[in-house]
């Protein structure tokens, strides 16, 4: 039995890992994918354990005294909760959603003859093997926090962080099993599923404010962790403590039937109710348009287009506290961040363009031509993205060469969205998905693509050339990148 | 010279050590049906994705003098693989739609017809992951023939569909051959591919066996059918005595 769930876990990373399934590309190497599944694995769960071992390093070090740098314990608390939940859910995610659709596991446990209690053995196990790596190193670093440092902080921030990413997934899965009937209920899901996993990078995002805060009030007796952070009094850790034992039982309590629900996931198994209407045929570059948004949205990866969002309206937020004298700067900086967050949407429609990437393939469509939807929907989000930052810059006083730069700064994005095409074919010819650091690297270089102009925007303007000129040069630039892009995906030959 | 419709020649598709298909060469033309015969694993998967675009590969695909299928040259293609290629979170009417548009091709009235002749009325609607696989089958059909394209690439298109779907599919190739199209087509089931193909192609571990028409294929190998001939031409019948005896 322990055979068969380790195969079936070793199915769920490669699937997580390649989407072939839900692609239809086959990996080039399946030895090799097989190897780059299981080093993917690897990897999130040594990349999780090192962050939090430097938090654990910085936030004792700082306790003894020995930094100059004061480290919050409310924010390290939370940093730790959120990267050794974040690890768990992305890896089940990840293995979840590339099964969506296909019950081909289900039907192969099935099919072996096992008695129920098996079949059940068979899924939490192979369920659990999935993050097994993340929960030993993590479980290591808690003891290791608790029994070397003697601390509890780390401790309890790494036991809740697991319990809740396991709670979180278990609430994913459910989500995802239901059979919806109709279509509110089936928004309504997509909505929670793209949403959930959201809260992390909100965790991530929101650290400064969270450090801030006081112990006063009801965080200080009530909230799990942030009790203990913030008083370190004996009714804060037994508070600590209560909601540690209760999650963990719950979440246990739950493992079984969600592992069982997990290789019964259902692909939004709905009839919409379709008003009658004729056909609507349209242009090519409007209809990939319109597929590349639907796709997204009845996908996880809605969230996506989410969080841009929400991350503008912090930037937004945070504009509010700028000296009028570094108005000129800042607005430039905010404006790269916001130019970024513009390339993230496009970034997302590739992603859920990994799903039937052979239907899309098999159509009359060049390469340049499936990106021009993308580009669209970047330079789209980049306006109003930008288009908030400029409305604020201008209520806050400033002249029209302060927005300049980020009126000329689309091309940036826009570049950005070929690159990612370049990265995406190569890799789906290959037939792998975007691995780690695959998606490091692509993240690398489109940050360095929507950076660059700016920065001889900058470069200009230390060379004294003046803002309009640094401001065609940051343009000129921009065209340049996008001009070569568009060369290498054009020319770029399929087989 | 009446020119090819498609042409292959020297193709050669590796993953990564492994070699799937290795020098393969051979034409269609007009109103030819040519069957890609093989046993699992022998490259006919491959030799369709590699003229398609779907993988990498070396030598030579030309569509009409062309040159490689890319592109909008695709629209000259309708192509159903063996796995429907169907974009699961559209609805079958959405995503015929996005067909009809990709392909610039408006005539609704003949759209209507193939969902009708399909029986896919009641499930323009329904996102096509909840689909039954015969049901996708029908839809990746439709989406290949709607724009009455000059070759028809089909994988093993008779796959989980019901009795009269396959007739009318039949008919609708036969009709395509009368009116001067070409068609791949890859299947294991001796009897449609002997009732079905002008020529035959026998490939095993990537290389081309035997070709001509059945009678040629038959007389070529000394066999009695097709069935007898496929299995005496990738040199399988005497490994299924020693099978069966041993059972």
């Amino acid at each position: 039995m322990k055979g068969v769930a380790r195969a079936l876990a070793d199915e769920l990373i490669y699937q997580g890992y390649t989407v072939s399934r839900a692609s239809g590309f086959r990996p080039v190497s399946v030895q090799s994918a097989i190897r780059n599944s299981r080093v993917n694995k690897l990897l999130s769960a040594v990349v999780s354990s090192a962050l939090i071992a430097l938090y654990m390093f910085l936030y004792y070090e700082s306790a003894a005294g020995q930094l100059r740098l004061r480290v919050s314990p409310v924010a390290v608390a939370i940093v730790v909760f959120a990267w050794s939940g974040f690890s768990v859910v992305m890896m089940l995610t990840m293995a979840i959603y590339s099964l969506q659709g296909t019950g081909y596991i289900r039907d192969f446990i099935y099919t072996l003859p096992f008695e129920s209690w098996e079949v059940e053995r068979v899924s939490i196990m192979s369920v659990f093997s999935i993050i097994d790596l993340q929960l030993y190193a993590m479980v290591a670093l808690a003891l290791l926090s608790l029994f070397i440092f003697r601390s509890a902080l780390i401790f309890f921030s790494i036991v809740f962080g697991l319990e809740t990413a396991i709670l979180v997934f278990e609430a994913l899965s459910r989500v995802m099993s239901r059979r919806r009937l109709d279509l509110k209920s089936a928004v309504r899901s997509r909505l929670v599923v793209s949403v959930i996993p959201l809260i992390y990078v909100l965790i991530f995002v929101l650290i400064q404010p969270f450090s801030q805060i006081s112990p006063a009030g009801v965080a200080g007796e009530l909230i799990p962790l942030l009790d203990f952070a913030l008083t370190g009094s004996p009714v804060a850790t037994a508070s600590s403590l209560v909601w540690i034992i209760v999650t963990g039982y719950v979440a246990i309590r739950l493992f079984k039937s969600t592992a069982l629900s997990f290789f019964t996931i259902s692909h939004e198994a709905l009839v919409v109710p379709v008003k009658e209407r004729g056909w609507r045929i349209t242009g090519p570059t409007f209809a990939m348009l319109q597929t590349d948004i639907r796709q997204v949205f009845r996908s996880n990866l809605a969230g996506m287009f989410l969080a841009p969002l929400l991350l503008a309206a912090i930037v937004l937020f945070q504009l509010h506290g700028v000296q009028a004298g570094e108005l000129r700067f800042v607005a430039v900086a905010y404006g790269i961040e916001l130019a970024l967050l513009s390339a993230l949407p496009a970034y997302s429609i590739y992603m859920a363009e990994m799903r039937g990437a052979l239907a899309i393939r098999i159509m009359p469509l060049s390469r340049a031509r499936l990106a021009l939807p993308k580009i669209v929907i970047a330079i789209l989000s980049y306006y109003i993205f930008e288009g908030a930052l400029i409305v604020a810059l201008l209520i806050r006083g400033a002249g029209i060469l302060y927005i300049l730069p980020l009126i000329l700064g689309s091309l940036g994005p826009a570049a950005s969205v070929l690159l990612v095409s370049i990265i995406f074919e190569k890799t789906i010819m290959s037939g792998g998905a975007l691995s780690m650091p695959v998606s490091m690297l692509a993240l690398l270089l489109e940050l360095i693509v929507v950076a660059l102009p700016f920065a001889f925007y900058f470069a200009a303007l230390l060379l004294g050339l003046g803002a309009i000129y640094a401001s065609l040069f940051e343009l000129v630039i921009s065209a340049m990148e996008l001009a070569l892009l568009y060369y290498i995906v054009s020319s770029y030959e399929r087989g | 010279m009446e020119q090819h419709v498609l042409a292959v020649s020297n193709l050669v598709v590796k993953y990564g050590e492994k070699v799937a298909v290795s020098g393969l060469s051979f034409t269609i033309g007009p109103g030819e049906i040519y069957g890609l015969l093989g046993p699992n694993g022998a490259g006919k998967t491959s030799t369709i994705r590699a003229i398609l675009g779907l993988v990498n590969f070396t030598g030579d695909v030309d569509l009409l003098g062309q040159g490689r299928p890319r592109g909008t040259l695709l629209n000259m293609i309708g192509a159903v693989l063996e796995t429907p290629a169907l974009l699961e979170t559209l609805t079958v009417k959405e995503f015929l739609e996005l067909v009809a548009s990709v392909r610039r091709f408006n005539d609704v009235k003949r759209i209507e017809a193939l969902v009708h002749a399909f029986e896919l009325e009641q499930y323009m609607g329904t996102y096509i992951a909840s689909l039954s696989q015969g049901n996708k089958q029908k839809v990746a059909i439709v989406s290949a023939l709607m724009h009455r394209p000059k070759l028809l690439i089909l994988d093993e298109p008779f796959n989980a569909l019901d009795v009269k779907s396959a007739r009318v599919f039949k008919e609708i190739i036969a009709n395509h051959k009368r009116d001067g199209g070409a068609v791949l087509f890859s299947t294991h089931i001796m009897e449609i591919a002997e009732k079905l193909c002008d020529r035959i192609g026998i490939i095993d571990r990537g290389k081309m066996v035997v070709e001509g028409t059945t009678a040629q294929i038959m007389e070529q190998v000394h066999a009695g059918s097709l069935e007898d001939a496929f299995l005496k031409a990738i040199h399988a019948e005497e490994e299924i005595k020693e099978l069966t005896e041993a059972l």
